[in-house]
């Protein structure tokens, strides 16, 4: 059996990411219903044989909703990680390679001005600046993940320069990008993807957070935020439209939490057992 | 005649922490006027505590730091203090080889990709299977089957890693292979066979060499001539037979006292004598 299987956390985490991988996937091909077609006449109705997770306050079917909204979620997490990824880590890599000069610490101080803002809060005013929509909402809350993944690339590769086949690769004539590609960036690809991962499950809330307060996802288009504001209406009369979102929500960040839990234990070299 | 290395009144600072936002940054002194010379084919031996220089020497000697003040000529050309690219055209040509062989070998790189990586910057005109081929007599040479290539790093024990690293060293055939703390961080029975490797690979490279250790055995076996260092400084250097017969510092003397041997097997002392605290 595969080692990475018989880890609880990366086991569980695995689970939960195949099943919102595999809701998101699913809706690109089928939905019970047009997650978008109104039916006033079956408004509000409760998880039925015809409407599995019942009807919101148009009728749309729910479960089409939540199917549609894992595509939403899973976007938004791979668009908001990947920019902080790039970025964060180019910077942080460089903030390492010229340490304790100037360069350094401006590009680190910068990022520090970033991350002492309160992300949603300051995702909040750059959207209403900068007007409502999705595409905004990933840009805002990916600037807020560059400064997570500049840190912890600066970290690492620091730990990586201070090794003796760093001073080989340099002894063997490679240049300094050739030294950050061939032996820096391999040596810390782990520790990014685990970052990664706990910061897909920030993403997925953030975006929640956001369209829940009317500035991402804009309507028609499903989201589980959106989904949530819609429901708050209806907590007394119909639960349900408030509790599928919230459990979908609730499995995507930890799906990602665990798999970052996991992560980080299967890829400590410690932990390898060759 | 010119020699191949050349050390003139080297010294070395690291920058300590500052104390506070207004405190001088202070430093502690590394290597403190070093000089010697290192004749072509010969071995240099350089000893001392942990903590007395060794190591920041050796790096400033292959150009991995610029010292803070004198210079290192490497064929009577100077290649202290010259930006990178400058000195690339020497870096085959000078090569060395750490203390933990588990550090000096990227983990996350088939070890045949690691010896090769020299030689792409040396001769990037060879082609893939001659590269191979070099690898794969390289790793004869240092008593590994070529068949091993492919594997990573953590499939192999620390002599083993070890000789990887001498692989890697050698592959361009440089003149000059600075080894520091060749063997402490192995198991004494793999010392030897280390000792071996590297002696029997001198000979048939004609390689000089400069050897680092706190150990005086291994010093005593490979090198010609020895430098003791303590604090940064040189406080002796001689021929090995007559540093080992009449050392003249008290630290050096000290130094020897110290080596485990049977007290009438020290060098320095006269077993007729029995003199057993010397110093």
């Amino acid at each position: 059996m595969n080692p990475a299987w018989r880890h609880p956390s990366f086991r569980v985490g695995a689970i939960l990411m195949g099943l919102v991988l595999g809701a998101a996937l699913l809706s690109l091909v089928w939905t019970p219903y047009d997650p978008a077609e109104m039916r006033i006449m079956a408004r509000l109705r409760p998880p039925s044989a015809q409407n599995w997770l019942g009807t919101d306050q148009f009728g749309r079917d729910i479960a089409s909703m939540v199917l549609v909204g894992a595509r939403n979620a899973l976007l938004v997490g791979f668009v908001a990680v990947g920019i902080g990824l790039v970025f964060g880590v180019a910077l942080g890599m460089l903030a390492a390679l010229y340490r304790g000069r100037l360069i350094d610490e401006a590009v680190m101080r910068a990022l520090d001005f970033i991350f002492a803002f309160p992300a949603v809060l300051t995702a909040i005013l750059i959207l209403t600046w900068f007007g409502p929509g999705l595409v905004n909402a990933v840009v805002a809350i990916g600037i807020f993940n560059i400064p997570v993944f500049a840190r912890q690339a600066r970290g690492a590769t620091l730990q990586v320069l201070a090794q003796d086949y760093i001073r080989a690769a340099r002894l063997a004539g490679l240049s300094r990008p050739a030294v950050m590609l061939r032996h820096i960036l391999p040596n810390i690809t782990g520790l990014m993807i685990v970052q990664g991962s706990t910061q897909f499950a920030f993403a997925i809330l953030a975006e929640a957070s956001l369209s829940y307060l009317g500035i991402g996802t804009q309507p028609p288009n499903p989201s589980w935020g959106r989904m949530l504001n819609d429901a708050q209406t209806y907590l007394g009369t119909a639960p349900h439209l408030a509790l599928v979102p919230g459990l979908a929500i609730a499995i995507a960040v930890l799906a990602f939490n665990l798999l970052g839990d996991g992560l980080r234990d299967l890829l400590d070299p410690r932990m390898k057992e060759r | 005649m010119i020699p191949l290395l050349e050390a003139r009144h080297l010294h070395h600072a690291y920058p300590l922490p500052r104390q506070g936002l207004f405190e001088r940054r202070r430093r502690i002194e590394a290597v403190r006027d070093v000089s010697f010379r290192l004749e072509e084919g010969r071995t240099l031996g350089i000893v001392g505590e942990s903590g007395s220089g060794k190591s920041t020497l050796a790096r400033l000697l292959v150009a991995l730091e610029k010292p803070r003040g004198g210079e290192v000529l490497f064929r009577g050309e100077r290649i202290s203090g010259l930006p990178e690219k400058r000195i690339r055209p020497v870096r085959p040509l000078m090569q060395m080889i750490f203390q933990d062989p588990f550090g000096s070998l990227d983990p996350r790189m088939r070890i045949g990709e690691s010896i090769a990586e020299p030689l792409g910057v040396a001769e990037p005109w060879l082609e893939a299977g001659e590269r191979a081929g070099r690898v794969a007599a390289m790793l004869e040479k240092v008593g590994l089957q070529p068949a091993m290539m492919s594997r990573y790093p953590h499939q192999f024990s620390g002599g083993q890693r070890q000789r990887i690293a001498i692989a890697r060293a050698l592959i361009t055939r440089p003149a000059l292979l600075v080894a520091d703390e060749p063997v402490s961080a192995l198991d004494v029975s793999v010392q030897a066979q280390i000792l071996n490797l590297l002696f029997d690979l001198k000979l048939e490279f004609g390689l000089s060499l400069v050897v680092i250790s706190h150990d005086l055995a291994v010093v005593r076996y490979l090198c010609d001539e020895v430098i003791v260092m303590e604090g940064g400084r040189v406080v002796e250097q001689a021929e090995t037979g007559r540093l080992f017969a009449a050392p003249q510092a008290a630290y050096t003397r000290a130094l020897m006292a110290a080596m485990p041997l049977p007290p009438d097997a020290r060098p320095g002392t006269d077993p007729a004598g029995g003199d057993i605290s010397p110093g």
